[in-house]
This record gives C-alpha cells, sequence and structure tokens, in this order.
C-alpha cells in the first residue's frame, strides 16, 4: 500500500481525533426507541444509511473533489442538514479535521477552506473537507471514498454495538453485510446531480431531532 | 402547460392582489379577506396531474401585504407511461410581508414519474411558512409505493444564501421507502418550515411521529404517519396557530 493510502486510512480512522466517538447520528434513539434491537436490525439501518449516505456525504464529498465551488456547497449542506445536531456534529468534526491536518502538512486547499470558515463565509463541513483531503493525497477517488463510507459505517456499527449492547461478532456481522454495498453507494455517489445532493430520509432526520430531547444522552448527536 | 403567477401589494393598509395570470388548468378563487390577511385558493380544472404536464406557479408577495395560499383537495398524481410531470414554483417574500403556503397532499398513482423544483426567495423580515405531505398512492385500494419516481426539492434562500433545504427522492425499485430511515413502516410523511417567527409544536401527536429542529434558520418539522388528514391537521395547527395575523 502507498503511503498516501496510508495517510487517508489514518485520517479516516475513526479514531482520529476529531470527535467521532461522540456522534451516533442518531443511533442512540434508534436503539432508545427500541427500534435498533438485534444484529438484523443494524444491518437493517446500515444498509438504508449507506443508500442516504450515497446522496450525502459522499456525493458532497465528491462533488468537493471534483472542485465544485466549495462556498455554494458549504451553504447548500448546511442548509439540508436541518436537525440542528446533525449540522453542528459536521461543523464541529470539519473544525477539529482542518485545524489538525492542516499542522500536520501543507493542505493549500484545506488551508483555504479553513480560513473560509474563519471569515465566516462558510460552516464547514466535514464532508466537504474529506473530499478536498482525497484531492490534496491525489489517491484513487473511488478507493477513498469507499474507505470513506466504511469509516462512517464502522462508526456507527460500533456506536450501536455498545449502546444495545451485542455481540462483538454480532456487530462485525452487520457490518460485513452492509460494506458489501459500499462500491455501489460510492458509484452512486460519483453520479449525483446537483438537484439530487443531499436527498434526506425523513426517519432519519426525525431520529437526529428526537435526540435533542432523548431524557438520557451518551452521545452529543 | 399550466402557468399560474400571483403577486400581492399592501395598498392603504390593505392586502390586495396586484396582479395575477393564470392558463389552464390554474384558477383562483375570489380573495377572501379577514384581518388583512387575504386567502386565495388554487383549483385545477384538471383531476390531478397527468403525464407531460409541465406546470409553473409563481407567487410574489410584496412588502406589507399577509397571504394565505392553499389548495383544494389532494394533488393526484396520475398513472403515467414513459414520461413524468414537472411543476415548478418560485416564491418571493419581501420584507415586512407573509405567507403561508399550505398546498394539498400528493398521491403518487402506480407509475407516476413526478419532478417538483422549488426556489423561496426570503428578504429579511419576511415570514414565510410552508407545509409537503406525501401520501404512499392510493392506500385504501392496497396501492402502496408502486410510483415510479417523486422527487421534490425546495430551497429556502435568505437574502440569497441557502438557509434551508428539502429533498425528497423517492424511487422504490431502487430504495424501499418503507425501510428504517425513510418511511419507517408508515405510509405518509410530512414537512413544516416556519420562517420569521417562534412556533409552539403540541405535545399531544396521536398516532404520529413528529420531531422538530432548528435548521440554519426558521424551524422545520417533521412527521411519519398513517393517514393524510391527521399529518395535515397536525401540521396544519402548527403553522396557522401563533400567527399574530389571527389565522
Amino acid at each position: 500500500m502507498d503511503c498516501r493510502l496510508l495517510r487517508l486510512v489514518q485520517s479516516l480512522d475513526p479514531l482520529f481525533p476529531i470527535g467521532s466517538y461522540t456522534l451516533s447520528n442518531g443511533m442512540e434513539t434508534y436503539v432508545q426507541k427500541n427500534l435498533v434491537q438485534t444484529g438484523e436490525d443494524l444491518e437493517k439501518h446500515l444498509k438504508s444509511y449507506l443508500y442516504m449516505l450515497s446522496y450525502n456525504d459522499l456525493a458532497f464529498a465528491a462533488k468537493a473533489w471534483k472542485g465544485e465551488e466549495v462556498t455554494q456547497l458549504d451553504a447548500l449542506c448546511g442548509a439540508l442538514r436541518s436537525p440542528s445536531e446533525m449540522r453542528s456534529g459536521s461543523i464541529r468534526q470539519c473544525t477539529r479535521f482542518l485545524k489538525l491536518q492542516t499542522e500536520l502538512d501543507a493542505y493549500p486547499e484545506l488551508e483555504h477552506y479553513r480560513n473560509l470558515t474563519v471569515q465566516g463565509v462558510c460552516d464547514g463541513h466535514y464532508c466537504i473537507a474529506v473530499g478536498l483531503f482525497i484531492k490534496e493525497t491525489g489517491t484513487d477517488v473511488k478507493t477513498a471514498l469507499e474507505l470513506y463510507a466504511y469509516s462512517i459505517l464502522s462508526s456507527m456499527a460500533n456506536h450501536a454495538a455498545k449502546l444495545i449492547p451485542l455481540r462483538q461478532l454480532d456487530g462485525q456481522k452487520a457490518l460485513l453485510e452492509a460494506e458489501k454495498g459500499i462500491p455501489d453507494a460510492v458509484r452512486t455517489a460519483m453520479n449525483v446531480e446537483t438537484e439530487e445532493l443531499g436527498v434526506s430520509g425523513c426517519g432519519f432526520d426525525i431520529r437526529s431531532m428526537q435526540h435533542e430531547k432523548l431524557y438520557s444522552r451518551l452521545y452529543i448527536s | 402547460m399550466g402557468y399560474l403567477y400571483i403577486e400581492t401589494a399592501c395598498e392603504n393598509g390593505r392586502t390586495v392582489v396586484k396582479d395575477s395570470y393564470f392558463t389552464a388548468p390554474f384558477k383562483i378563487t375570489k380573495p377572501f379577506v379577514s384581518h388583512n390577511v387575504l386567502e386565495l385558493i388554487i383549483m385545477q380544472a384538471s383531476a390531478g396531474i397527468l403525464e407531460g404536464d409541465s406546470h409553473e406557479l409563481e407567487f410574489k408577495i410584496r412588502t406589507g401585504s399577509h397571504v394565505i395560499i392553499t389548495g383544494q383537495s389532494y394533488t393526484k398524481l396520475f398513472r403515467m407511461g414513459k414520461g413524468q410531470a414537472r411543476q415548478k414554483l418560485k416564491i418571493t417574500v419581501e420584507k415586512d410581508a407573509s405567507l403561508c403556503y399550505l398546498p394539498c397532499p400528493v398521491i403518487p398513482f402506480r407509475d407516476s414519474d413526478f419532478t417538483n423544483t422549488g426556489e423561496v426567495r426570503l428578504e429579511k423580515g419576511a415570514r414565510f411558512a410552508m407545509t409537503d405531505i406525501l401520501a404512499c398512492g392510493r392506500k385504501g385500494m392496497g396501492e402502496v409505493f408502486e410510483f415510479r419516481k417523486y422527487h421534490s426539492r425546495t430551497v429556502v434562500f435568505e437574502e440569497e444564501v441557502p438557509v434551508f433545504a428539502d429533498n425528497t427522492r423517492l424511487v422504490p425499485k431502487e430504495n424501499e421507502p418503507g425501510r428504517i430511515g425513510f418511511f419507517e413502516g408508515n405510509t405518509h410523511q410530512g414537512m413544516a418550515y416556519i420562517y420569521g417567527r417562534t412556533v409552539d409544536i403540541p405535545e399531544e401527536r396521536g398516532s404520529l411521529t413528529a420531531a422538530y429542529s432548528c435548521a440554519k434558520r426558521g424551524t422545520v418539522v417533521r412527521v411519519l404517519g398513517d393517514s393524510s388528514d391527521e399529518t395535515e391537521r397536525f401540521l396544519k395547527k402548527i403553522v396557522m396557530e401563533g400567527n399574530e395575523y389571527g389565522i
């Protein structure tokens, strides 16, 4: 494996310190409301989530990689993420990601995006930063987006395994089944039209909104 | 190829229709005015939206005017062959003006293919609210998610900057709409967006699953349920109550 790809693996690792472990992205609601209780439920959830990602995070990253106007992408991304925790989680991760990466090495495009967020021109959304980062590393975009999708699903599966709780084996089984859909999801993401960007799932949005009012919370989204 | 244009303004302290223009199948009722709020009902001479239809609706709500626009009953998307139908919606609300746009719930029949594109431009100091309700099909006949495609995208701009966007794209053949994350076993989804004022969301939800949050600007309410009536009643109440014009 070449070093550029390893750099990507490091940055997209759920352990990369940008706070992924604090964001359940609605999973905490699904578990508390007994909507995700078993390995099979988790597998269904991950597959559906992956479909949504192909029009959201993955598609925004693909557009940023393609060099689309970053301020416009950023504004649209912020408008589409109407549940406030979904929006603030994305901004929080992005802020940390940009700070860390620009201290680790010189990445002109990330530096530029960071400046725009500091000036208040952009909110700074994590998926857009990832797209720019993929471009800077010069890695194959499909492989990179597949890794990105894997990293999101893997975090989600781990959160669920802890919250439900599930046997590690069941969590990994669900992840294994869901990750089979990643190449297709990335293919979709690469071809998403601007009008299709950010297609929402009403259920995902509602669970994220309900999270704001859960009685007890381990996660901040 | 229906076209509908409505422009309202404030004249001598009263909201009036300044200009209006429409072609078949659109018609508007004689405006009803109460407490300086003008209410208009959009009527369609056709029973619903047919293959090949391409409609355009435009509302311009000028400073000082206060308007409610509603529809008649349901928007039916009829069975279509290989073609599709489109609708474009353009809304402008100027400062110190308000618009409640409450279109009818949409029922997409088997094999229908429909795309709606909405652009809402708001000036700071404007008030705006809208609802959007979608059924799975003619549920009573057992028609559940048998349409080909339903895509409705609305972007709300505040002084040219997008502050809220809603993008529903359902293609049952590639993504079963009833699954977790989408309709979650329900047959209806609904959305309300309220800009420029605070809203009270009732705790009583009946059989609905509902939640709300603050968008970048404004409040968004989302609902999953099993009936158009219940979904519509719940969202209408939120949108209409607390409106200082007594509507």
